[in-house]
Parts: C-alpha cells; structure tokens; sequence
C-alpha cells in the first residue's frame, strides 16, 4: 500500500522557523498581550465568517501559543516520528482550513515576538506559513485575495490609475525630476489620505529640500501581499520591488523619505529580500527626518498646538524595524518632534513603543477582517481617551484610518492625525487637497 | 541496569539527531549549516553573552515573570544536577566493578549514596520547588490551565513527577525517614526495588525528552543561539 504524503509541506518554512515550532515552552506570555486575542476575550469581537461561534476553548485558538502547538502537531503527523515509522498520518483538509482561518486572524504586530521567553520570531514565521498556505489552497482569508489581482491590474490595491499617481499633487509644488533625495507616497497617501502626501511635500518645498517622486512610475511596496503570505503570487511582489528600485536607481537617488510605515517597513526588511542586487539608497522616515532637522535648527514652528496629544508607535515603523536596525530613533524621533511644537502637551499612553498596542489594521486584517481590525482600534482608542488625550496621533496613514474608522464607530470627541499633518500645519502651511477623483 | 542505560542513551542520542533532521528540511547538516549561518550574523551580540545571560540564565524569562523563572531555573538546574549526580555515583561503581576485591574501592562504592545524599537533598528540593509551581499554575491560573491541551502538557509534567516521586520513595525506603531517619543508611531490600524502578524510569523519561514536549530543552536554547538573543 502507498504511504501518504505529508499533508502539510515545510514550503517557505527555514530550518530556524522549523525549530521554532518546537521551541515554544507555552508559558502562556503571549496571551498577555495578543491584540487579537484581548478582543475576543474581551467579547469585542465575534468570529469571521459570523456562523462560527467563540466558545470558552475555541478562543485560545487565536493565540500565537495555540497556532504554534496546532502546527507543531501538523509538522509531527507529517514529519515526526511515527511518520518516518509508518507514513505521514493524513489531516483532513478542514482541520487546516480551520488552522489556517485562526491563522489570518492576527496583525502581524509582533508583539508577541517581544515577549516570547523562547525568542520566536512570530511575524516571520506567520508570514511563512501564511505563504505556504496560500499555496496549499487554504489562503489568505477574505477579500485579501483580491490583492494580487489588483496589484497586478491596478500597480495598487485601491484600483488607483497609475497616471493619476501625483493627482493630489498641488500646482505650486516644486519637485526634481533627478535627485539625490525622493519622498516615496506610497498608494495609501496617493489614492486614500492624500493630506499626508500633500503634507510631506509642503514641509520638504519650505524647507527647502530638493526631491524627486516617481510618479506614475511608482509601484505599491507590497506589503500587502507579503503580510497575507501572498509573496510569490504572480511574483508581483518582487517585480514591483525591482520597479521601485530601479526606479529610484535611475533618478540618482540616495535618500528615500517616507511617510507611510508600512512602505518604509517594507524598504527596509523586505525590498532587500526580493531584489537581487544592492539597494544604492537609506530609508527614512520623515519622522526621523524631522527629528534630524530639528536638531540642526531647520524646523522653526509657527503655530501652537494647543491641545493634549498623544502617540501612536506603529508597528511597522517601531517594533519591526527596531528589531532589524536596533535603532531606538524608530521611537524617539517622533516624540521629539511632538514635544517640540509650541503649546503642546504631549502624553504618553499605555503600552508604548516596542511594548506598543496594535490598531489592528496590519497582516491584511483591515481588508481580510475588518471587524477585527475595527474591535482592537476601539482599544487603542480607549487608550488614548484615558489619558485625556485631545489628539491620538500616529506616524502611519493606514494606522490612522483604522484609528479614525474606530473613533467614529465609538462617538469619540478625539482627533485623529498625523505627526506630517501636524507639522505641516504648526509650520503654517496650506494642507489642502486639490480636486482630484480620489478626494474622499 | 548497564543495558538499559545504553539503550536510553541510543535511544536520546536518536531523538536528538531525529529533531535535526527534522529542524533540517530531511537532512541534519542543512540544519547545522543555517543554525551556525544564523548565530554568527553580524547583528547579534557576541555568543558567550547569550549563551551566559540568554540560554543559562534564562534573561527573557526573568524580564517577563519571576515566577516563571523560578520554575523553569528550578526544574531545569534541579534536573541537571541530580543527573549529574547519578553519573558521578555511576562513576564510583564503574572502579569497584572493574577491581571488586579492592577494600577502599569496595568502601567507597558502598558507600557513594551517603556522600552525595546532601547535594542530593538539595536538588530534589529544587527540582521539587519547580515541578510544583508548574503544577500549580496549571491549577490556578486560569489561562494556563485551559492552554495545557489535550492533557498532553499534563502526562509530561506527571511523568517528571513521577522520577521525582520515585527518587524519594526510593531514598525515603533506603534511609527509613518515618520511623529512624538515618541518613547514612546502607540500602536495604524495600529501597533496593524502588531505586531501580527510579533509576528505570528515570531512563525512560530521559529516552523520550527529544521526543516529548521537553524538547524545547534542547531547541529553545538553540534558537536563543541562533537569533542572538531574540527580539
């Protein structure tokens, strides 16, 4: 008789991530700071699609300690002992749905990669099986699956036209077609919250700076589709890095100035994994730039804040990329903006900087899961409204539309805005949005 | 008793070897390979410091829960050093069978039980202090307790109960602790087959750990080695 095949392959998976998968010593941690599962044992939020229930045993489920033991029982049937003996035991197609469904429900922050006792580096290892899945036929979740059809159609995933990529341009803006310095938009900015492009690119004309853009020539970073285990997919993810890259190559540039977290989080960490070759430039954030610029005296604020603000760490420019760069200016750079501006009383809140709670939007669960997404933005609201903040402020525009979605779903009186918006208008210039057919 | 050690010993030696493989993708060089790779990257500190504060002094525990470190510092150098010990009592008889009419031979390997019966004590007390709270906390916090699945997380730490158990039973029988407490006693015939049955199933659990949810004594570690300490 035939032995089976494994039924669930190490594809994607290195051999670090193999023993990782043993290497949980299920101290539980992970539970005390999981955003996905604070919500659902909380009872924010019900299970997706709705005919599923949470039951006091299922919702140990959504943990990263209970995802590493199922798959850790997956790897044993296929790979383990008895399975060299006797052949892979096979697992029924629906128990790995079902896995694989648990899986999709996290955000990739990574915090429980922080405070994993056995040094499991979750994100990584999410995205691997994520990819792995995806190519099993059990992935991603949701209307994530659209993404690299969209991609590839579209260049983005908001179905944006590539010639309209500078549509929110203001006329009077001034920019290089070649330069040593290029502000990369990124598709949020460009087709969804345009007031942080038109921002970055007010304070780099005042100041002075010369830039370029790529314009229609810019491809989303494909964070997307790495964070929903999409990576290979059309092998849109590592076409559109060449793009940019090469893009960025030809105009001579040396610095790239983001303003979104997640495309500079993607610059840093993943465009070096799918581009072969050396990537001529720094990213950097314009949080950090700002920093910079303030401490050579080039920021000189005009307008007073006048309120209580408090800060957000995205993931993706905090946690992720410190792990990677061991640069503490990830966190400290945009408070030392915030508490240079006139009249401002900067607060921090509750869970901060590498420790930081999620807003839920990461690991495509904005799109995938957006009753998620939503459920564990309202607690990073609640954060900000116990400490009275007037503003809850963040560095990444996707962390601000889940934050603002959250707000108005609570009734919230707190303003949700970006430290680039901010600075724009403390410097006291004119944010506004040309008419343009994306303006929301 | 020789035999069974051996077989313990091919069987651990396996398990181990099995887990590379495993680790490896089918092949245990191609884990060795990525594992050295991956611990002498440029970004991580220097293998010593994790080894020293990471591995053997188990840092990221300490910084999350004391009382976690407590129980996995207890469990784990409780559990070294009675194996240790077994050993260097292995070692003393090793000499005596070699050359059994030797007097002072014949002395010592009678009498190696009583000299290690204080750090003996003293471990047992360690490793009981550790295999305790993880009983407790599965017993009381709530989330642990739902989280040990399957009971799978339940026979290990019951089988470890049980070498501990048996270790006493078998030391309780030998020095008569309820009735004339003699810590230099000589073993008599009830302790004789209680410290076999330990001795057995102490090799048994040993055999098995690459195999068992204890395997993360090996692989934990390895990766701290590997990811230079972690996040």
């Amino acid at each position: 008789m035939a032995r089976e095949t494994p039924s669930i392959t190490t594809d994607y998976l290195t051999p670090t991530q193999l023993l990782e998968i043993d290497a949980c010593t299920r101290c539980g941690e992970c539970l005390n700071w999981c955003p996905v599962y604070n919500v659902v044992d909380r009872g924010m939020y019900t299970f997706a699609p709705k005919d599923k229930e949470i039951t006091p045993k299922t919702k140990y489920e959504f943990t990263p300690l209970k995802k590493i033991k199922t798959l850790r029982d997956f790897m044993n049937q296929s790979y383990g002992l008895r399975a060299k003996l006797f052949g892979p035991k096979k697992i029924d197609n629906a128990a790995i749905q079902e896995f694989s469904e648990f899986l999709y429900h996290c955000s990739t922050c990574g915090v429980c990669a922080n405070v994993c006792e056995s040094g499991i580096d979750t994100v990584e290892l999410w995205e691997a099986i994520r990819a792995n899945l995806v190519k099993r036929g059990n992935g991603p979740f949701g209307k994530q699956s659209f993404f690299p059809k969209l991609m590839a159609k579209y260049g983005n995933p908001y179905q944006g036209k590539q010639e309209d990529r500078l549509c929110w341009l203001p006329e009077d803006i001034k920019f290089a077609d070649n330069s040593e310095n290029a502000y990369f938009v990124g598709c949020t900015a460009t087709f969804r919250q345009q007031v942080l492009a038109v921002s970055t690119v007010r304070i780099l004309n005042h100041l002075g700076i010369e830039f370029t853009m790529l314009g229609p020539d810019e491809w989303c970073c494909g964070s997307a589709l790495i964070r929903t285990g999409q990576r290979e997919t059309e092998n849109v993810v590592r076409e559109f890095a060449k793009r940019n890259i090469e893009g960025l190559k030809e105009k001579g540039v040396k610095n790239v100035y983001f303003a979104c977290a997640g495309c500079y989080r993607a610059s840093v960490i993943d465009w070096p994994k799918y581009y072969e070759g050396k990537i001529p430039f720094k990213s950097i954030h314009m949080a950090v730039y700002m920093s910079e610029l303030l401490k050579e005296g080039k920021l000189k604020w005009k307008h007073p804040i006048n309120k209580t603000v408090t800060y957000h760490d995205p993931c993706h420019l905090g946690r992720h990329v410190f792990s990677e760069i061991k640069d503490e200016r990830v966190f400290e750079s945009p408070r030392e903006v915030y508490k240079s501006f006139p009249e401002i009383n900067f607060i921090e809140m509750e869970r901060i900087k590498e420790m930081q709670r999620c807003c839920g939007a990461g690991g495509g669960c904005k799109a995938g899961i957006p009753d998620m997404a939503l459920s564990i933005a309202k607690t990073r609201v609640e954060d900000a409204q116990n400490v009275n903040a007037d503003i809850l402020s963040s560095t990444c525009p996707f962390c601000r539309r889940n934050l603002m979605d959250a707000r108005d779903a609570m009734k919230a009186e707190i303003e949700v805005e970006d430290l680039v918006v901010l600075a724009a208008k403390s410097l006291g210039l004119d944010v506004t949005i040309p008419p343009n057919p994306y303006i929301s | 008793m020789l035999a069974i050690s051996i077989v313990a010993i091919v069987v651990f030696l396996f398990g181990i070897y099995f887990n590379f493989r495993k680790w490896g993708n089918g092949s245990a060089m191609n884990f060795w390979r990525n594992f050295v790779e991956m611990a002498r990257r440029e970004e991580n500190p220097s293998i010593l410091n994790t080894i020293v504060m990471d591995v053997l002094l188990l840092r990221r525990t300490y910084q999350r829960s004391k009382v976690r470190w407590i129980m996995h510092m207890a469990i784990f150098y409780g559990f070294v050093a009675l194996f240790i010990l077994t050993m260097v009592a292995f070692a003393f008889e090793i000499p005596y069978l070699m050359n059994p009419t030797d007097e002072l031979l014949k002395q010592v390997h009678q009498n190696r039980e009583n000299y290690l019966a204080v750090p003996n004590y003293i471990f047992s007390g360690v490793l009981t202090l550790g295999i305790a709270i993880a009983i407790l906390r599965r017993g009381f916090i709530k989330e642990t307790r739902e989280t040990s699945l399957a009971g799978y997380d339940w026979l290990w730490i019951g089988f470890l109960a049980l070498v501990l158990i048996t270790g006493f039973a078998a030391d309780f029988a030998r020095t008569q602790v309820f009735s004339d407490f003699n810590l230099y006693a000589k073993p008599n015939d009830t302790s004789i087959p209680i410290a076999t049955f330990h001795v057995v199933i102490s090799l048994v659990f040993f055999a098995l750990l690459p195999f068992s949810k204890f395997v993360h004594i090996f692989a934990t570690p390895l990766l701290i080695i590997a990811k230079g300490g972690g996040k």
